[in-house]
């Protein structure tokens, strides 16, 4: 992933931006952080990559801070928007290619005994991921920013644009998929 | 009716929350602050994570790895679900590129193993080892999974739909002829000539409909992690035609070193066993259609 160099992007940004909005983006890196990073680790399979797009997500955001407008919504809002923008770019890409590196295959006998040890505690959470990664993005994109970044419906319905109604209904639905989905792979959530 | 699932996406979010990486805090840190310059902070991070290039670490390696990848656009079917994150893409040709790939614990290397396992169990991946590493790549739709072996030359030549090339002359004291090829799924050549010492692989790829072809090289330490070890190439042009020469960088298997080409929507990787430049080149001269 490319970045233009950050000071350079700043350096722009500060030219046309007034110190109240600096502040408050700021203010918003900060306090804003972990649940854009939860919601990222919602939406992509890897925690590295998720890492690299929030990183590319606040990058963004202050090379288009310049165009921030307080009236038309707060910034967390705003900076949601422009993760999401940032998430569903890397999937479009991912989707044009695979990757496999082939020969950690040949790996595989040397690691077993350590990496079923590491994993066995996270068995459960690694069925309610992999049920998560079988869901539609869409499904993937409103339960992360219900549960990964702790958001309310009513602040999802500003980052999304839907009504809040609309919001509850999806949420209902993808939360629906995932259970079925969980069911039909052999977990239990009666 | 969903309190359970509920339950288990908000701890899983409230998780993921508390362990935000202390790095990533670090680089948004500097994104925020004006005076920080987040660009050499980066670049102190990259530095960071590649603890591997150091002579200590190298010592601890046990194995060498080359990795050949394959990007296939999505009409053609995409299987793989593992994201690696890419910390250099170095792009010697339209299709062809080197990879170097962040480090992987040895839990993590094994989670992306068992689900790499599945694939090629469900035939959709493909895969072959050579003594000049693992090749392997998708298997499209409506496909056999099998990868194979052909040791007749006619034969190759009426199921390729490339144009097929073959270095000629004497190497290593031996007149250099077809010994077998090795036909993937996805279209990928893989033809050997030659025997014992004297072997080259030519591997010849497609990538002429949007397809990318895409190496690296790993080593493996005995802590079980795995590292992508980045390409020093040179590249050279003869005969009209611009090559990459991309020298073995793990240190320990010079079966590693290729030169690499492309030519008419075909992606060529030679290799041999310790094959050095002079050699490469010599062979490249005298590259011939098959």
């Amino acid at each position: 992933m490319e970045h233009a160099h950050p000071t350079r992007l700043f350096a722009a940004a500060t030219d046309n931006v007034d110190a109240e909005a600096v502040a408050a983006f700021r203010q918003a890196c900060e306090s804003n952080l972990r649940a854009v990073y939860s919601y990222v680790c919602y939406r992509v399979p890897s925690a590295a990559a998720a890492e690299e797009l929030t990183s590319a997500a606040f990058l963004k955001a202050l090379e288009r801070l310049p165009f921030f407008d307080p009236t038309r919504g707060e910034m967390a809002h705003w900076i949601f928007r422009i993760a999401r923008n940032v998430v569903t770019d890397h999937l479009r890409a991912q989707r044009r290619w695979t990757m496999v590196p082939i020969e950690w295959l040949s790996e595989r006998h040397a690691v077993e005994a350590t990496a079923e040890a590491a994993v066995a505690h996270s068995e459960v959470v690694d069925r309610l991921v992999g049920g998560l990664k079988r869901l539609r993005h869409r499904d993937r994109d409103l339960l992360g920013m219900k549960f990964g970044a702790d958001l309310t419906n009513r602040d999802i319905a500003q980052v999304t644009g839907l009504t809040e109604g609309h919001v509850s209904v999806l949420l209902r639905r993808a939360l629906d998929r995932l259970k079925m989905d969980l069911e039909s792979h052999g977990v239990s959530h009666a | 009716m969903h309190d359970d699932v509920e339950s288990g996406l908000m701890a899983l979010g409230a998780e993921w929350r508390r362990a935000t990486p202390h790095r990533l805090r670090l680089r948004v840190a500097a994104i925020a602050d004006r005076t920080t310059d987040a660009g050499q902070a980066e670049t102190m991070l990259a530095t960071a994570s590649r603890p591997w290039l150091s002579g200590r670490t190298m010592a601890l390696v046990t194995a060498a790895l080359v990795v050949l990848l394959l990007a296939i656009p999505a009409s053609r079917g995409i299987i793989a679900r593992q994201a690696y994150r890419v910390l250099q893409t170095l792009h010697i040709a339209p299709g062809t590129d080197l990879l170097t790939f962040e480090a992987r614990s040895a839990p993590e290397v094994n989670r992306s193993l068992r689900q790499y396992q599945r694939q090629l169990d469900a035939g959709t991946m493909w895969q072959v080892h050579t003594p000049y590493g693992g090749f392997g790549g998708t298997v499209p739709p409506n496909t056999s999974p099998e990868v194979r072996r052909i040791d007749q030359v006619e034969t190759v030549r009426s199921l390729a739909t490339i144009p097929l090339q073959a270095p000629d002359g004497v190497y290593r004291g031996q007149s250099l002829t077809f010994h077998h090829a090795l036909i993937s799924p996805d279209g990928v050549i893989l033809t050997f000539f030659g025997s014992g010492n004297g072997e080259i692989l030519l591997v010849q790829a497609p990538v002429d409909s949007g397809q990318k072809i895409a190496y690296s090289r790993s080593v493996s330490g005995s802590d079980g992690i795995v590292k992508s070890v980045p390409p020093a190439v040179e590249t050279l042009t003869l005969a009209g035609q611009r090559v990459t020469w991309d020298p073995d960088t793990t240190g320990v298997n010079p079966n590693l070193s290729a030169l690499r080409w492309e030519s008419a929507g075909v992606s060529y990787s030679l290799c041999g066993r310790a094959l050095t430049k002079e050699e490469a080149v010599n062979l490249f001269l005298s590259v011939r259609p098959l």
